[in-house]
């Protein structure tokens, strides 16, 4: 089969778009394989994301996920299958960027990246640009701090707000919620919710969907069985357990969805979010 | 005052400094970028891998500086590439590189049928011999290290910051990290006859020490290191002619000196900000 990822480097995505049939496909990926040779393989993986649309990628630890966003990315060559990625305007949030110890301000881990970017900007410019994505994540009044001063919550935010220059059509996150209290995980939903309002489409890698809910369209599970669709039809019980393996409950309250280890007894069960999802709970 | 005018006059003295000044500021900027990646101990796997190459030139009668230089493009690649490959960091495979060229040092001195202090100027230096030959070779050096700083620097930042990012957005990442990594093994077969192994290793990770713990931005951080890197050299090699002492120690303590004023200004400061 013919390796599309090739053609986002050639700079041709016209001709994946006239494959595709529609122009609001953003991303589509054809019975792709990925993984590290023979020694680790995730897929089939057959997805379609339209513009503005926010696709959840889930599965369990190891299972593949941030394989697959690689692959997407062309940080990694697939094994087998196809991509069209229908724009050259794509951001990337890594999952484990370490916090920079050396002097790095917020503006500054913003700015260098816009000015190789977005190339020509004026001094000028550049500042408006940054100040308005840093307002965006609620960063604007610590634009002169050292980015190793922020929580993690506000480096999370800032790794987004990064994501954004060169005004992505699509973004790309890596477990953009991990390591984050209760407070961070909405703050930084709100800013996924704001993005997909605008339009920008998104693939959140994620080992937890409940946060989540909110913001998402569609599903990924990649784990002993890959399945895709839209989340409320592939968000059941039955399809849950052939990926992960074990029983999980998806319950429902006040119109919101969550899911939950079948077994509530465990120590580690995943309670947390009834305090701050179901405060009535 | 008059013994620095008398040691400025002569013109072996002139040529040292000229080429204290260029190493200072050449490899003060290069590890500023080491730092940035948290490879620091690369410039200790160079220092020494010009030091057992060294040996091994003078003890099959070859030419220093290709044996040296093929060395430190050898050994500055594997560091580096190795680490990325295997997952690991740099810190790890350069002090694996570190010990075993250290090692290799050491038995090609062993063979040596006679004492030769050529080699172990390797380790010290001897700026005071710097010739036009050496003067040329850093000048070339420097040259190469700032063209590379001016046009590339925002580059580097992001690729020793995040390497997949850069490589997200666009950035030829390999082809820079080449051109970085030998630069750096140039500067280290440049500068290492006159300032030894020790000290190239001292400018790489002293200046950007100091300059992390008294600045807050990039600008700062890499004219404090440059500034930090020159001033040291100079005034270290001016002090080492007028004291009659030998000069590395002398940039080492004042590099020293530079750090722990920026680590008591920087506790002071803080005080004074917690009171107020």
């Amino acid at each position: 089969m013919k390796d599309l990822s090739l053609e986002r480097f050639n700079g041709n995505p016209g001709a994946s778009d006239r494959g595709t049939g529609s122009n609001n496909l953003i991303l589509k990926t054809r019975d792709l394989l990925c993984g590290y040779g023979s020694s680790f393989r995730v897929g089939p993986i057959s997805i379609e994301l339209e513009r503005g649309e926010v696709l959840i990628v889930l599965g369990p630890n190891g299972a593949g996920k941030t394989t697959f966003l690689k692959t997407v990315l062309g940080l990694l060559k697939p094994l087998s299958g196809g991509i069209d990625l229908l724009t050259k305007k794509i951001g990337y949030v890594p999952q484990r960027e370490a916090f920079p110890d050396f002097p790095l301000t917020v503006f500054e881990y913003v700015s260098l990246p816009l000015m190789i970017k977005e190339k020509g900007l004026s001094r000028k410019e550049v500042s408006i640009r940054v100040f308005e994505l840093l307002s965006l994540v609620g960063l604007k009044e610590k634009a002169n701090a050292k980015v190793v001063w922020l929580s993690g919550g506000q480096f999370r935010r800032l790794t987004i707000a990064r994501s954004l220059v060169g005004n992505p059509d699509l973004i790309l996150l890596d477990e953009p919620l991990t390591f984050l209290d209760l407070a961070s995980q909405r703050e930084v939903v709100e800013i996924l919710g704001i993005l997909k309002d605008r339009g920008v489409s998104q693939v959140v890698v994620t080992h937890d969907i409940n946060p989540l809910f909110s913001v998402g369209d569609k599903a990924l599970f990649v784990g002993n069985r890959v399945v895709f669709g839209k989340i409320d039809d592939v968000l059941r019980e039955d399809l849950l357990e052939e990926v992960y393996g074990e029983k999980v409950i998806v319950i429902e309250h006040q119109g919101r969805k969550c899911l939950i280890h079948a077994d509530h007894h465990r120590p580690h069960g995943n309670f947390s979010y009834f305090g701050r999802r179901f405060p009535d709970g | 005052m008059d013994n620095v005018f008398a040691v400025l006059s002569s013109s072996f003295a002139r040529k040292a400094i000229l080429v204290a000044f260029l190493a200072g500021g050449s490899i003060s900027i290069l590890g500023a970028f080491l730092n940035i990646k948290g490879a620091n101990f690369l410039g200790a796997a160079l220092a020494h891998t010009i030091f057992s190459a060294g040996a091994l030139a003078y003890l099959l009668g070859l030419p220093v500086f290709p044996v040296a230089f093929f060395s430190a493009i050898t050994v500055s690649f594997l560091s580096y590439f190795l680490a990325l490959r295997e997952g690991g960091t740099v810190e790890r495979t350069s002090g694996l590189l570190f010990t075993f060229t250290m090692a290799l040092g050491i038995l090609f001195v062993s063979l040596m049928k006679r004492y030769d202090p050529s080699v172990m100027a390797l380790l010290f230096g001897d700026i005071l011999t710097a010739g036009t030959e050496d003067i040329v070779a850093s000048l070339i050096t420097a040259v190469l290290t700032f063209v590379g700083f001016v046009l590339l620097w925002r580059k580097m930042v992001i690729i020793f910051q995040d390497r997949e990012f850069a490589r997200v957005i666009g950035i030829k990442v390999v082809l820079i990290e080449v051109a970085f990594l030998s630069v750096l093994s140039l500067a280290s077969v440049s500068f290492i006859k006159g300032i030894g192994a020790l000290l190239f290793f001292a400018f790489l990770f002293s200046p950007p020490a100091t300059s992390s713990i008294l600045c807050r931005g990039l600008s700062c951080y890499f004219i404090s290191s440059l500034i930090t890197g020159i001033v040291a050299s100079v005034s270290g090699t001016v002090l080492s002619f007028v004291f009659d002492i030998p000069s590395g120690p002398a940039i080492v303590l004042i590099l020293m000196l530079f750090y722990f004023s920026a680590w008591i200004f920087n506790y002071l400061k803080g005080l004074r900000s917690q009171r107020g």
